[in-house]
């Protein structure tokens, strides 16, 4: 799980909106309760409905043969212990107690982001506990977010997130009190938006089409085009050349780089979605969209491939620096294996790829608008990703160098997201849906 | 089958040179004279009759009721010199030994035996002037076979490597009986090496498990009648896979602290994670098996608000606890209530959970240190068995002995036991686990337990063993599988016979060092279990120094060297126990200083120095014998005693004299 935790009085949080810091480090609400969704005014994200049951701390009960499925619990640890409710808060008094919230579910691999008010003398931490739906651990149970704090009596607002366990089902949060007293409030659970990180339209491809390829988000600089064509008359790029490629600046390459668990620590990985609106018109190779450094260096690749045997499929690969490290995965199906996907009929398809960060044989592919994933075929032979997937490469659209012939085909529009969820909070699967708009997708217009 | 060593039966010469002769040898010779004076009404077989015999098998009988046919023609030819031939069908109304059931049988003259069902180690033998039929249950089959060679051939499975076989001549005779048995424990493992390294010969002596996670060359394998299974719970923390440090509260709750001792038993969350990955797994259990949820081995239960309502078993916070000996126990532990009561609502809970959708499957679980006092009320379900351990008995006294008030109480628990469960175990000590080369004396005491055990409807035997070449470690291999497989034998004659057989004319010296150790014991009125010094047990060095002579007596009377070998390694006992002044001064102060946080030299004894010399060459001569009887490593102890005594430890100059 990821483990970012931010106990900064008086600093604003972007992503999590809702909460206005003042000077003294006190806080008022904007929006608390929303119903469901409502846009960030920040990052286009989208704030999700809190999921702890009972923030107001309406039922709170030392616990007993069975668990209050509604409210809270508080569990001694080290006596001597106390809890008391005073006014939709919690006060806590150890030698060391735990406050439990009621469970709540959880999508699996998906990243949650925590609040909670606090003020005190003992030393305080959050965690958040994992539970698979057959009522078991995890297998990343527990995500601490953050090193025990010493409270003092000002009022912090502890802001963490956290990535679900890929068989996370259910979660409860803990506050963990020690050696003093501690006053909880406003406890808060919500999924965190997507942030979109690139955005390219062919239809509104700038005002160099011929030589760059803008960035509709603001967040990088123009793409540079090589051997690329733009096509106003399908609204696309076309690649057909050797090395055909658009090449991100080297300034926004770290944007890019998306970190497995297999480096970062389990549940610290980062999720990333690729949406992306592209038509084949021939055999095409490696990635379409890639981010790799030299080759004996560790990087990440989406590949739209139209192989010798006639058979299409998506395919994601995450490497480490050692070559014999890497995760493949094929949907529908790797080489030789034959299934077919249908994206050989020359037409433009949209394809939502979601890498969930594991670094382990997973993730998630949605074709033409469909919320059912295609079916995964773990690549079965080496061994998974091990290092860092770091590396100094920009992001690269189509051929990896000046000469490959990768990619050939034309390309309508490409987004990146990074997180578990993408626009207003939807889930990879609802935004293929969305996107896809009944195969009329919405597409940008020019200025 | 290993070495079989045949040894000539000189009875009237053992008569008269000693009186230790096993009793039941000499009742085979008392029935075959019997037999010979009542030969004109043929209330025997005479065994000449049976030389023309032939072996009968069932074409579908199972792999170790054909093993037991080969087993009864191996001793059968080694006792009589005449080998009788298998068949899988009889081919005469007469002349068969049919062993297991068969279609001869069936339709023979006995068919009558085959009218009814026999539990898997039930065992008839049926003895007519025109046949003999050994079958019964699989393993029962093959019991009934090393029944009917010792009991009327006179064979004696010594250990592993000796079988008594006597040389069974024309006019001996075999009774004409129609006898069943059924042993009281359908579960039977003595963990001891000398019994579990070859598993041909732990099943002659009637054992019918082996350790779960031992070799896979100690199995019992199926040929051999396969293992019984569900007997032996182990310390597994009540299978919760969370840890201590995600989730302190999951644990025990003392002196206002989790601490990781145990789980505490009555969280929900506790309850839930034990039974959710007990149901995850219950396709992997075979039919009938046992699913162990046992404590860790430590005094330390939950003792949080939760736990200890339940402990009060209904009754009202206050309502006063459990008072007198609790078995070693802290008191602390029972102010509410024995702790017992929330293991069984914990197993209850999970029992439950499991018989719902596997109602062949048990759960056991043990009666241990802080549980081994029974719940007052909570009585376990049906599909719940408890292991009951006897590990802080006295082992001088039996259990029923009234001269120790320890088990007595001990003896309560088991009734309150036999009242809360159905189904009971028990898990029973042979050892020192601090010493294994100092005499044990629970000769007198096991072989009662063992009874004890059986009028409490205890229905399983684990008794732990030490290491292999270890004190009386041989004679304690074929007394204990005995009386496990029948505890109404007598200890006395099984002592005597296994010493005579076993170590010739040097048999009476030892048999009176077996018998002053625990005199001396007895009169001591130790009440200490089995985790204690020499002195806790009354046994001194002067003992020692009384059973040297007695060795001494008895390598003399060694008729070969093989013996004297045997008598030596016995020896070890001996020469511990005259050591003990600096075996404690060197081994057991030291623990003891530290344990009750005093010196070294409050603790220690006084040695003369004029002893001194005698200790050393004592020292000399146990460690080495200890080496060259392979009777466990003992370097650490070496090193402590040669220490003591300013012996250099490289010397490679030790010797046996």
């Amino acid at each position: 799980m990821t483990n970012r935790l931010k106990t900064a009085p008086g600093h604003r949080n972007p992503s999590l909106p809702g909460k206005m810091a003042t000077t003294d480090g006190c806080f008022s609400w904007l929006t608390l309760r929303i119903a469901f969704v409502s846009s960030c005014l920040f990052c286009g994200n989208a704030v999700a409905a809190n999921l702890v049951p009972d923030p107001g701390f309406a039922s709170v009960s030392e616990l007993g043969a069975k668990a209050d499925s509604n409210g809270w619990n508080w569990q001694r640890i080290e006596e001597p212990c106390e809890v008391r409710v005073d006014q939709k808060t919690a006060a806590l008094t150890g030698g060391k107690v735990f406050l439990h919230s009621a469970s709540f579910p959880v999508d699996a691999g998906t990243v949650y982001e925590l609040q909670v008010d606090v003020s005190g003398d003992a030393t305080f931490s959050l965690e958040i506990l994992w539970w698979r739906a057959d009522g078991l651990p995890t297998q990343s149970h527990r995500s601490i977010l953050g090193k025990p704090n010493r409270l003092n009596e000002v009022t912090r607002t502890i802001r963490a997130s956290a990535r679900s366990p890929v068989d996370g089902a259910t979660a409860y949060i803990r506050c963990v009190v020690e050696e003093g007293r501690a006053v909880v409030k406003s406890p808060v659970v919500r999924v965190a938006g997507g942030t979109l990180l690139l955005k390219l339209d062919a239809a509104a491809p700038g005002p160099q089409p011929t030589a760059r390829w803008r960035d509709l988000t603001g967040r990088n600089q123009d793409l540079k085009l090589q051997s690329v064509r733009h096509s106003a008359e399908t609204s696309s790029f076309v690649f057909d050349k050797p090395g055909a490629s658009c090449i991100g600046h080297p300034r926004d390459a770290a944007r890019f780089d998306f970190e497995t668990d297999q480096s970062a620590g389990p549940g610290q990985g980062s999720p990333f979605t690729i949406v992306l609106y592209a038509k084949l018109i021939g055999r095409s190779g490696t990635g379409i969209i890639n981010k790799f450094g030299k080759s004996t260096k560790g990087g990440w690749s989406i590949g739209l491939v139209w192989d010798e045997f006639g058979l299409d499929r998506i395919s994601t690969l995450q490497s480490s620096n050692k070559k014999q490290n890497r995760t493949i995965n094929g949907f529908p199906g790797l080489a030789g294996q034959d299934v077919k996907l249908g994206a050989t009929d020359r037409k433009f398809h949209m394809y939502v790829i979601h890498v969930t960060g594991s670094g382990a044989r997973d993730g998630t592919v949605y074709f033409d608008g469909s919320d059912k994933t295609l079916s995964i075929s773990p690549w079965p032979f080496g061994s998974l990703t091990s290092g860092s997937v770091r590396n100094q490469g920009p992001l690269r659209i189509g051929a990896l160098n000046r000469s490959e012939r990768g990619f050939r085909g034309e390309i309508g529009f490409v987004e990146i997201w990074s997180g578990t969820r993408l626009r207003d909070g939807m889930t990879p699967a609802a935004y293929s849906r969305y996107r896809f708009n009944r195969g009329k997708p919405a597409r940008a217009r020019s200025e | 089958m290993n070495r079989i060593e045949l040894i000539r039966f000189r009875l009237t010469a053992q008569i008269e040179n000693m009186k230790l002769i096993s009793c039941l040898t000499v009742l085979v010779f008392v029935l075959s004279s019997m037999a010979r004076a009542d030969h004109g009404v043929e209330k025997s077989l005479p065994i000449d009759v049976v030389r023309k015999w032939e072996i009968v098998t069932g074409d579908k009988a199972e792999a170790c009721q054909k093993y037991a046919a080969e087993e009864f023609q191996r001793f059968f030819q080694a006792a009589t010199k005449v080998k009788l031939p298998i068949r899988q069908s009889a081919s005469g109304k007469t002349g068969n030994i049919f062993i297991g059931p068969s279609d001869g049988l069936k339709t023979g003259l006995l068919g009558r035996v085959m009218q009814r069902k026999y539990d898997q180690e039930e065992l008839r033998i049926v003895v007519t002037k025109d046949n003999v039929a050994i079958l019964g249950g699989p393993r029962g089959t093959l019991y009934g076979v090393y029944t009917f060679l010792e009991d009327y051939l006179g064979v004696r499975f010594l250990t592993a490597e000796v079988t008594h076989v006597p040389n069974v001549v024309g006019e001996h005779t075999i009774p004409l009986i129609d006898r069943s048995y059924k042993p009281p424990f359908a579960y039977r493992f003595y963990l001891k090496s000398e019994v579990m390294k070859d598993p041909v010969f732990a099943v002659r002596r009637r054992q019918n498990a082996a350790g779960q996670h031992g070799p896979k060359e100690q199995r019992i394998s199926r040929q051999l009648g396969g293992e019984a299974t569900g007997g032996v719970f182990l310390h597994n923390n009540f299978h919760l896979s969370a840890s201590f440090q995600d989730h302190p509260e999951y644990f025990s709750l003392r002196d206002g602290k989790r601490t990781i001792h145990q789980p505490c038993l009555t969280h929900p969350e506790v309850r839930r994670i034990v039974t959710g990955q007990i149901l995850r797994n219950l396709d992997n259990y075979p039919l009938g098996a046992t699913i162990p949820l046992a404590q860790n081995d430590n005094g330390n239960p939950c003792l949080c608000p939760r736990c200890s309502a339940v402990q009060r078993e209904g009754d009202a916070p206050g309502a006063p606890g459990i008072s007198g000996d609790t078995m070693g126990g802290s008191p602390v532990n029972f102010r509410n209530g024995p702790p017992s009561a929330v293991v069984i609502d914990f197993v209850n809970h999970v029992a439950e959970a499991v018989g719902r959708k596997r109602p062949d499957l048990w759960i056991g679980t043990e009666a241990y240190a802080y549980s081994v006092v029974p719940p007052r009320k909570t009585k376990a379900r049906p599909n719940v068995k408890v292991q009951v351990a006897t590990y802080h008995c006295s082992v001088v006294y039996s259990l029923e002995d009234s001269r120790s008030r320890i088990n007595r109480e001990f003896t309560r628990h088991l009734v309150g036991w036999r009242n809360a469960c159905d189904h009971l175990l028990i898990w029973t000590y042979d050892m020192n686990p601090r010493d294994y080369w100092l005499p044990f004396p629970n000769m007198r005491s096991q072989p009662a337990n063992l009874r004890t055990f059986v009028k409490n409807k205890g229905r399983g035997i684990f008794m732990q063993g030490t290491g292999e070449n270890t004190e009386f470690s041989d004679l304690r291999a074929y007394m204990m599988t005995a009386l496990i497989w029948d505890p109404s034998r007598d200890a006395d004659e099984l002592i005597n016979e296994f010493l005579t057989l076993y170590y010739g004319l040097a048999a009476k010296p030892i048999r009176e060092w077996i018998d002053l150790v625990h005199q001396q014991a007895e009169a001591s009125g130790s009440e200490s279990n089995i985790n204690a010094p020499a002195r806790s047990y009354g046994l001194d060095a002067a003992l020692g120094q009384r059973g040297l002579k007695l060795f001494e007596k008895a390598m003399r009377l060694a008729e070969n060297d093989t013996v004297r070998q045997r008598v030596e390694k016995i020896s070890v006992t001996a020469l511990r126990l005259a050591l003990e002044p600096v075996w404690w001064n060197s081994i057991e102060a030291p623990r003891m200083a530290r344990a009750f946080k005093t010196t070294l030299e409050k603790q220690r004894v006084l040695i003369a120095d004029k002893d001194l010399p005698r200790f050393r060459n004592l020292a000399r001569q146990l460690f080495t014998l200890g080496r060259k009887h392979r009777a466990g490593q003992r370097q650490s102890a070496r090193k402590a005693v040669f220490s003591y005594l300013d012996l250099p430890l490289e010397t490679r100059k030790d010797s046996t004299k």
